[in-house]
């Protein structure tokens, strides 16, 4: 036998299972396709020498590694139910008398061929549509020049080495099985896995308890450090219950309902039940795979979306004012450090107002049990809801501020939460205890950059010495440079013209930092153009992810739709022979399928709208405070994503009735 | 009259594209009276699927007709035969056709399910035919947990269980051993000493042998049938084998 008959037994091979080959391919193209695009960009010329394009580099370096991972899960996923579905076809290979080791060459000449049309496919896509997609990117991130799409061949060399090399682990492990495997086991391949999977109400209490626990994590939260925090544990929590739930949880629920004999004998009931826990034996980890990837494809695109859309909200709450400075004492006088602005300001046509500069300091403190203590950097995590940004000024800049006159003693402070009062009688800062004056007003002082992720404490003391000492017993531990003397805090909007605007921020930018090296300066023009890059970038890299886990969804819905039509096809039969009416037939098994298809759905937009608080909370370390606008961007997102969903439950459904049909 | 009267059946297939025509069944005559217990024999491709399907009410004749007491199948609407094969007929498959989601005891009770019985009337039925068929110990065991001979009785009990006019079985010892064979059969005797109507489509002489009737069928019609009579199971046995020789023709395999 020729080399050429194997190849040909290859083609045909693939022509007849085609129904299952062109998803894999296809899912394999879009693989390599997102891959190719990221690398493009991440290792690409194109962006390097623009302005936050290393911001755009790393980000994309990132998505690289994700995709990489998901790609050799997803790979492996899909071959393994392509090989479960063809295993009697390998068997019958072996009784009509090919040797493996023909089968081996078969294999490898299927597992080669639909590996070279994944890999070249992507990679044409990759070159016909990088360019599109690119300039996509550089439109929502506000590149205007210095960028060029380049198309690298050490990119595409890259892509080609690794996926190959998947491939290629994939084909081993095929060859392993057939090694390992007796050709009567093969034919019975894909009855195998049928067999009852453990589902004891223990399991079912355990999945329960993660849930429960990922669950109240998520909504126990109050502070966006401390979300970050517990976001891992909780996500991990409710990746394992919603596993053992599936598993464990729903066919104990169907037992129940089934021991209820009035209920399942039943005719609708009965076929439905039994169908379903049969179902839920095979397809529960299936389902609880779509069940997660789902809520990943919402979670991401959700909050990616409302970054994007949010991001004025988000420049103009790190920026309460255009502009903000702080800058040593010593180093500049008050009145000199206005004239110098104001010059800068009227050199590039924009107007000054609301100037306000105040003395003070602030700095991150550790607060519980009414006392304010340094913070403890290595467990800078697990106590992060205790923190708090302090901001300390005399009495005498308080009294300046609010028209007030009041006078403490050298053992009392005046101490207010930006949330509201203080309401015990004295604190403990450091190692001293201070007695407390209520202070009644707001204290009109914007923090600028802090305040969103922490919270703020207002403390008002006696002398400037005094908050110096202070500041230092407090930083104490965190080696940082000894403070010696009082910032002043500066704080003014501008108007004028976009470009102007730019321009004066920009060389506010450089004076102020030739005045005080140490100086911290922001300004909302500057950021708002940093934040392009960064929120269109994640936007653009949210939306490919997005879209690349629903692929994977989709595939793993199709590759089930079709498994279970075979074994359907079968029940169909046997039921209509013992006298259930076809269109009844049609019915209950419609149903089951809707209910199987639907649970993950139903349970994906569970835990976002559990996990949503959480959300909005971690969005606040990006300073996106618009609770609202969070809400709204999700339930689009739910929207859109349910739409889809049935839309492929729709495709794949056709497909299934073909076969059901037959 | 009859329980069955088959009339001048007729069934011409016709393959998608028009053209070629298959003639199965050219004329079949035959009636079966109430609680006798007939065998049809016939080589392969002689039209026993075909006639048993038509039976079944699963496929429809070309030409003649079938009457279940009194009914002519061929009339009954679609939307009331599945209801009609439930009340009416009990069937038992050479695989099985059991449902690997549904346990033993679920499978029996499946047609009265459908026939939306109440679950105290389905218990009271279940319980005595289960052990009429030894197959009391494995009501909670699922298909695939048991061996074929239980597989096949639960099938038994599956078609005995609406208390049908009719039980048809195709190849029922097709997939058994032949201890399981020989206890099926056995089986299907003392039903039919209880007063069941049984059809049996058979290629084996021995489950033939059992029936008080056999009929031969070659060529789409009914070539000859043999009565039991008073002779025994093994006297029987020997009438067939030589029947089966002249019906081949000398030549044609007949299992």
């Amino acid at each position: 036998m020729g080399r050429s008959f194997y190849l040909k037994l290859a083609m045909t091979n693939l022509k007849k299972n085609r129904n299952a080959y062109i998803p894999y391919i296809l899912g394999g193209m879009g693989m390599v396709f997102t891959y190719v695009l990221f690398l493009l960009i991440s290792d690409g010329k194109g962006i390097a020498n623009v302005v936050g394009g290393e911001t755009l580099q790393m980000l994309f370096a990132m998505g690289t590694f994700i995709i990489s991972v998901f790609s050799v899960i997803f790979i492996f996923y899909a071959n393994g139910f392509l090989m479960k579905r063809r295993k009697k076809e390998i068997a019958l290979y072996g009784i009509l008398g090919l040797e493996r080791k023909h089968v081996g060459i078969v294999m490898f000449y299927e597992s080669f061929l639909s590996a070279l049309a994944s890999i070249g496919g992507g990679m044409i896509l990759g070159v016909v549509f990088g360019k599109l997609f690119f300039l996509f990117l550089m439109k929502i991130t506000k590149i205007a020049e210095g960028s060029t799409f380049v198309i690298n061949s050490s990119v595409f060399v890259k892509t080609f080495v690794f996926f190959i090399i998947v491939y290629f682990i994939t084909l081993l492990w095929n060859q392993l099985q057939i090694r390992l495997s007796k050709p009567i086991e093969l034919l019975k391949g894909e009855e195998v896995g049928q067999k009852e999977k453990r589902s004891t109400p223990f399991l079912a209490i355990i999945g329960l308890v993660c849930l429960g626990a990922g669950y109240y994590l998520a909504l126990r939260v109050v502070n966006p450090l401390a979300a970050l925090n517990d976001f891992f544990i909780a996500v991990l929590l409710v990746i394992a219950g919603t596993y053992y739930l599936f598993r464990a949880g729903s066919i104990f629920f169907l037992k129940i309902l089934k021991k209820n004999k009035r209920y399942y004998y039943q005719t609708n009931h009965f076929i439905t039940v039994s169908g379903m826990i049969h179902r839920m034996k095979q397809n529960a980890t299936g389902l609880s795979n779509i069940c997660i990837l789902s809520t990943m494809v919402l979670v991401t695109l959700s909050t990616t979306i409302a970054l994007y859309v949010g991001q004025e909200n988000v420049v103009s709450s790190r920026n309460p004012t255009d502009y903000a400075l702080k800058i040593n004492k010593d180093k500049v006088d008050s009145k000199e450090l206005k004239n110098e602005i104001e010059n800068i300001c009227k050199k590039n046509h924009i107007e000054i107002s609301d100037y306000q500069d105040v003395l003070y300091q602030d700095t991150l403190i550790d607060y519980t049990n009414h006392s304010i203590m340094p913070l403890n950097r290595n467990e800078i995590f697990a106590n992060a809801f205790r923190y708090y940004d302090l901001l300390i000024m005399t009495q005498e800049q308080y009294n300046s501020l609010l028209n007030e006159s009041i006078a403490l003693n050298d053992d009392e402070v005046l101490i207010r939460f930006g949330t509201g009062a203080y309401k015990y009688e004295s604190v403990k800062i450091g190692e001293k205890t201070y007695q407390v004056v209520q202070g009644s007003k707001k204290i009109p002082v914007n923090f600028g950059a802090d305040i969103g992720a922490t919270d703020a404490i207002f403390l008002v003391m006696d002398t400037e010495e005094r908050i110096i000492q202070t500041i230092n017993e407090l930083n104490g531990k965190q080696q940082r440079q000894e403070v010696v003397n009082m910032d002043y805090q500066v704080f003014f909007n501008a108007s004028g013209k976009y470009e102007d605007r730019i321009k004066c921020a920009n060389e506010m930018k450089k004076t102020t930092y030739n005045m005080d090296s140490n100086r911290r300066y922001t300004n909302i023009d500057l950021d708002r153009e940093e934040g392009y890059k960064l929120f269109g970038g994640l936007v653009f890299l949210g939306f490919f992810l997005g879209i690349t886990f629903l692929l994977a969804m989709v595939m793993i819905i199709y590759f089930k739709q079709i498994s279970e039509g075979f074994e359907d096809r079968k029940r169909f039969d046997i039921l209509n022979k013992v006298g259930l009416d076809k269109k009844d037939v049609k019915k209950t098994i419609n149903k089951q399928i809707i209910q199987v298809f639907f649970l993950p759905l139903v349970g994906a937009i569970l835990h976002v709208s559990v996990a949503f608080k959480m959300i909005t909370k971690l969005l606040r370390i990006f300073e996106l405070t618009n609770t609202m606008l969070v809400f709204q961007c999700t339930l689009v997102t739910i929207g859109l994503f349910a739409l889809i969903y049935i839309f492929v439950f729709r495709m794949t459904a056709k497909a299934y009735y073909r076969i059901v049909k037959r | 009259m009859a329980l069955l009267e088959v009339n001048n059946l007729k069934k011409i297939y016709t393959t998608r594209f028009g053209g070629q025509q298959c003639q199965a069944l050219s004329q079949v005559n035959f009636s079966v009276e109430e609680g006798e217990y007939v065998a049809i024999m016939g080589a392969s491709g002689s039209g026993k699927t075909t006639l048993l399907n038509i039976l079944a009410s699963l496929d429809k004749p070309t030409a003649g007709e079938v009457r279940l007491d009194g009914t002519v199948l061929s009339k009954i609407s679609d939307s009331k035969i599945s209801a009609f094969r439930r009340e009416n007929l009990g069937f038992v498959f050479q695989d099985f056709n059991l449902l690997d989601t549904f346990s033993i005891k679920d499978n029996i009770l499946l047609p009265l399910v459908l026939s939306r019985k109440q679950y105290k009337e389905m218990e009271a039925k279940l319980m005595p035919l289960a052990k009429r068929l030894d197959i009391d110990s494995l009501l909670e065991k699922y298909p695939y947990e048991v061996s074929g001979g239980q597989k096949q009785r639960t099938a038994v009990a599956r078609a005995l269980i609406t208390q049908p006019k009719l039980i048809l079985a195709d190849e029922p010892t097709g997939a058994l051993d032949s201890k399981a064979a020989q206890n099926l059969l056995q089986i299907f005797d003392q039903i039919n000493e209880s007063g069941q109507t049984i059809l049996m489509v058979t290629h084996s002489t021995q489950a033939a042998s059992h029936a008080k009737r056999v009929l031969f069928i070659k060529d789409g019609e009914v070539f000859n049938q043999l009565y039991r009579g008073n002779q025994t199971q093994e006297q029987m046995f020997h009438k067939i084998v030589s029947t089966l020789t002249v019906l081949s023709d000398g030549g044609v395999d007949i299992g």
